[in-house]
Parts: C-alpha cells; structure tokens; sequence
C-alpha cells in the first residue's frame, strides 16, 4: 500500500498539535471495547469450544485441513491461547497452531489484524510464529482471533521460576551470553522494516521531524485511562501534563515492537538460539527511543552488583545503548531517551491500575484473579515514576 | 461479630490450599495458574483485613491535608474553578462515603486542577501545586509499596518498612 492512501489522525494533517490525534485504528478498538462492554461478563472459553469453532474458521479461511487435539496454552496475561494439530495443513509449519483470541476485555486493547499485518512485515527479518489467518472482525468465533504456526521454544530455562507474563525470569550467565547479541539484533531489524512497503495497512506514520510519535502516544494511553480509570492516581496526571509539556521530536519513525522484554521470546534451550519473537499486539510506527526506553523498565529487568540496570536481567543497559549506536548509526538522545521512559512508566500503570482492575471488577477477562492481582505492580512502578520525574517539579 | 473475618478468611484458604487446588486438573493449565494467584491474593487480603480502616484513613488524611495546605489559587477561570471544587471536596465533614471513596474523590479534584494549572494556572501556583503533589506521590507510592509488599512485584522489598510504620492507628 502506499504511503499516501494510510489513513492518519486528522491533527498530523493539519500540522497542528491536536490531544484528540489517535491512530483511527487504534480509537476505532476503543470504541469498539465501549459496546463490548454492554454485554456484561465473560467465560474463559473450553478447548471443546474452540474444536467446534475451529471448522467454521478454517472454512472462512479458505484452508481445507482438519483440526484436532485442541489444548490450552498456559503464560500470557491478554489472550486466550490455544494450540492444535492440523491434518491437511498448507504447509509444514502449520502442522501444529496457535490461536490467540482476545477475551471481552483485558489489561490491553489490541487489534489481531494489525498484529497479523506486522507478523507478515518483520518475517524474514526477525523470527517470528507464521500467519495462518486472522479473524479481526469475530465472524467464526464471536470474537477476534489470529491463528499462526507453532514454534517451539522456551521463555525461561527449564525449571526456573518467573513470575505472570514472563516477569521476573532470569537466564543465567551461560545462556544471557548466547541470548543478548541476538535480543539486541532483532530489536535493530525490527526498527530497520521498510514500514512503506511492509502492507501494515492498519497503521498510521507520524510524519518525520514532528512530535506526531509522542503525540499520539501520550494521547492514546490517555484517553485508555479516561475511559477505563476506577480510582484516582493523580501521579498519572502529573505525569501526564509533563507528558505534554516536553513532546520530543521524531526525526525518522521507524517500525516499534512495543513489548520488547524477557518474557516475549522463545529460545532454543539446545542451541540458545531465540526462535521467535513474541506478543507484537502493541507494535507501532514511532520512535526508536521508546522501545529502547521499554527495555529499561526496571519491571523487566534487575540490578546488578554495581546497581546497573540489567536489561532482562540479562545484560547491563549500558551495553544496549552502545550496541546500538554502534550498529545503526543513530545516535540516542538522553532527554528524548528519559522522555520515553516517562511514557513507558505512564502506559504501564495505565494498564495495571486502569484496564486490568476495570476488566477484573467486570469479570470481562478469562483471568479476572491474575489481572486483579497484577494490579499490585502500579505500586513499584509509581515509585519507579517517581524517580524518573524527581527534580522535575522542586 | 463471630466468626471473625479473619477466621473465615483463614478457612476459606486453608480448603483451598489443602482440598480444591489438589484436586485441580493439573492439564487445564488455565485453573492452575489462577489458583496460585488466588491464593496470593488471598493471603494478601488475610494480612490486609485488619489494617484496612488505618490504611485508606491515613492515604486520605495525606492527600486532604496536602490539599488544603496549597496556597490560594491564581491563574485563569478553569484553574479558579478547580481549585474551588477541590477545596470543596477536600474539606471537612465529606467523608460520608467513606476514607476510600473520599480519597479517590479527592484524587480525581486533583486531576482537574492539575489539567487546570497546566492550562491557565499562574506559573507560580502551578509549580506549587506541582511540587505538593508529587510529594504526596512520593508518600503514596511508599505507603502502596509497603501495602503490596507480599505481591511479590517490588523492586526492592527489602528496602520497605513495615506498612504498620506508615499508617497511623485510629
């Protein structure tokens, strides 16, 4: 598709810096997510409900196969995750599948169709599960699912301990050593994805050398919280108001994972080679200091001895910012850079103290007791916020 | 009032932990998984239940009292107008509702005037506000940290006090 024909938030035509500026697509799920809520609770679905709904969807789909032996995937704390064997697959790599399908409401509203769309964008250049189909709109199932091949591989070494959605996972020296190199040249080739020629149709571009990519960010997780936000946490809206004050310009927006961290990869225990790249529902075009600033969430990673921030804990996050300087040419800019991890820490308590304690309170999520618990964490990440804005408001 | 809550709560975990997660299908991966973060809460909430009062007292007597000691407002009408509501809400004999609703209450008049003084507060109100609120913050984040030590999600657990230190006793 071309550059021309991607639809883009009214404001970033004008020219005029607008609070209303939201991906359409992006406005389009949260809106979408307001009528949801109407029909009231919801019930995590069985693997017998997706074997019966699994014919309907391959028929929608254009696949002649049968699916069998439907299970339940465990981890994840957004999607409802399925796998099953397919006879008659297409090709080999569908031999086995996944189906993510999103519950009713959860600690994130995303789109499968953009996450499919970016799936087929970065395979070749980062490994990533292959598409088989993605149902945006619900028509097989009642609610929007995306189906991919099934790719083998761990999150954490066997028998160690991590907590919900990968947090807290450690590597050891052995394997950090064999994983970071490639951590680092994925999240580069990501951020080198031709977005023009890439076929993310559900995407908007923030035009370059504009504050469109912040912009669109703080507006974005901002209107999520004036939406969904129970109780009052006024450290947000400092933070907020911050946000807006110090918008930093994007010279070249590049395509963004979004959720670039431990826990959102697989490897190889054998080889130690990463064999997929995960969980792509938050990927946007913008800023390449923002996924960098993602990585440095002290959520996601632990200190070491000298008290450096392990990214991961994996690798110090020294050693991030000079491999990729040194192997993109791009040069990282501190305040952009610490602008970032405001927003970061801001969309990530937004989720934890917004979303999730809505959808746990509704019962709209097939894990109301996980996302009630992991509400917990807005407390850690307040501190951490605060940290980032000391000084800010002597 | 018998039984106590506390007990109640002690037995509803004990069968729990000792009878239903047992007997859970250890293939439904899904029941699993939210038995032990059931669990969790529910040791939370057994530790929290008697420290519940003191502690949505003290996080509303914090932000009240931060509020009311912010000086007089200036700047435009939205921040004049902000400013009055908070006072309002924050002033004594509201509190029908209750410590936590009274603090959320405040909290979301907090909001408005923070939005406000970004948008036509004087710059020197607006700072001041600023600067009480994040101090607030500060103290909040520290109180919650404590509150959800046992969540297992801190940075730095160690570095915590007892919540009890932090909460003051009717």
């Amino acid at each position: 598709m071309l550059q021309t024909e991607i639809k883009t938030p009214a404001s970033a035509v004008r020219g005029r810096p607008d609070r209303e500026a939201i991906e359409p697509r992006l406005l389009e799920m949260l809106v979408d997510k307001q009528e949801r809520r109407k029909l009231g609770a919801y019930l995590p679905r069985s693997a017998d409900d997706i074997a019966n709904g699994l014919g309907a969807l391959l028929e929608q789909a254009g696949i002649a196969a049968d699916a069998h032996s439907v299970r339940r995937l465990g981890g994840g704390a957004s999607k409802e995750q399925f796998v099953f064997d397919l006879d008659g697959a297409p090709a080999p790599e569908f031999a086995r599948c996944v189906l993510r399908m999103d519950p009713r409401e959860g600690i994130i509203e995303t789109c499968r169709r953009r996450e499919g769309q970016v799936l087929r964008a970065v395979a070749g250049s980062v490994p990533v599960p292959p598409v088989l189909c993605v149902d945006g709109e619900g028509r097989a199932m009642g609610q929007p699912l995306m189906v991919t091949g099934f790719v083998g591989g761990v999150v954490k070494p066997s028998g160690g301990s991590a907590g919900p959605s990968g947090l807290g996972a450690t590597m050891g020296g052995r394997i950090s050593e064999a994983l970071t190199p490639q951590f680092i040249d994925y999240l580069i080739a990501t951020h080198g994805v031709d977005v023009d020629v890439a076929g993310l149709e559900d995407f908007a571009r923030p035009r370059p050398g504009t504050t469109d990519a912040a912009l669109w960010q703080v507006n974005y997780w901002t209107k999520v919280r004036e939406i969904e936000e129970i109780d009052s946490l006024p450290l947000l809206t400092l933070a907020e108001t911050w946000l807006y004050d110090h918008l930093p310009v994007c010279a070249e927006p590049v395509l963004l994972h979004g959720d670039y961290r431990v826990g959102n990869f697989l490897f190889d225990e054998a080889s130690l080679r990463i064999t997929a790249m995960l969980d792509w529902e938050l990927s946007h075009i913008g800023d390449f200091h923002e996924d960098l600033a993602y990585s440095f969430e002290p959520l996601f990673g632990s200190r070491g001895a000298d008290g450096e921030l392990l990214v991961g804990s994996m690798f110090p996050a020294s050693r991030l910012l000079d491999d990729y300087q040194a192997k993109t040419g791009r040069i990282v800019d501190q305040a952009t850079l610490h602008w970032y991890k405001v927003l970061t820490s801001y969309k990530l308590i937004g989720m934890n103290h917004a979303s999730s304690i809505l959808a746990a309170r509704d019962g709209t999520n097939h894990q109301s007791a996980l996302l009630g618990f992991l509400a917990a964490c807005t407390s850690g990440l307040s501190d951490h916020l605060c940290n980032l804005l000391e000084g800010e408001f002597a | 009032m018998t039984p106590d809550p506390v007990v109640r709560l002690q037995s509803v975990i004990h069968t729990l932990e000792h009878v239903i997660v047992p007997a859970v299908d250890a293939t439904n991966l899904l029941a699993v998984e939210q038995c032990g973060v059931t669990l969790a809460q529910l040791q939370m909430l057994l530790a929290h239940l008697p420290l519940i009062e003191d502690y949505h007292r003290s996080c509303a007597d914090d932000i009240a009292e931060t509020v009311l000691a912010l000086p007089e407002a200036a700047g435009g009408a939205r921040t004049l107008a902000s400013a009055a509501g908070l006072s309002d809400i924050a002033g004594a004999d509201t509190r029908s509702r209750g410590d936590r609703l009274f603090y959320h209450d405040v909290g979301r008049a907090v909001d408005a005037l923070l939005r406000a003084v970004a948008a036509d507060g004087d710059a020197g109100y607006r700072a001041e506000v600023e600067k009480n609120i994040f101090a607030f913050s500060r103290r909040q984040s520290l109180r919650s940290r404590a509150w959800f030590r046992d969540s297992g999600f801190d940075p730095d657990p160690a570095s915590l006090p007892p919540v009890t230190d932090l909460i003051a006793p009717n």
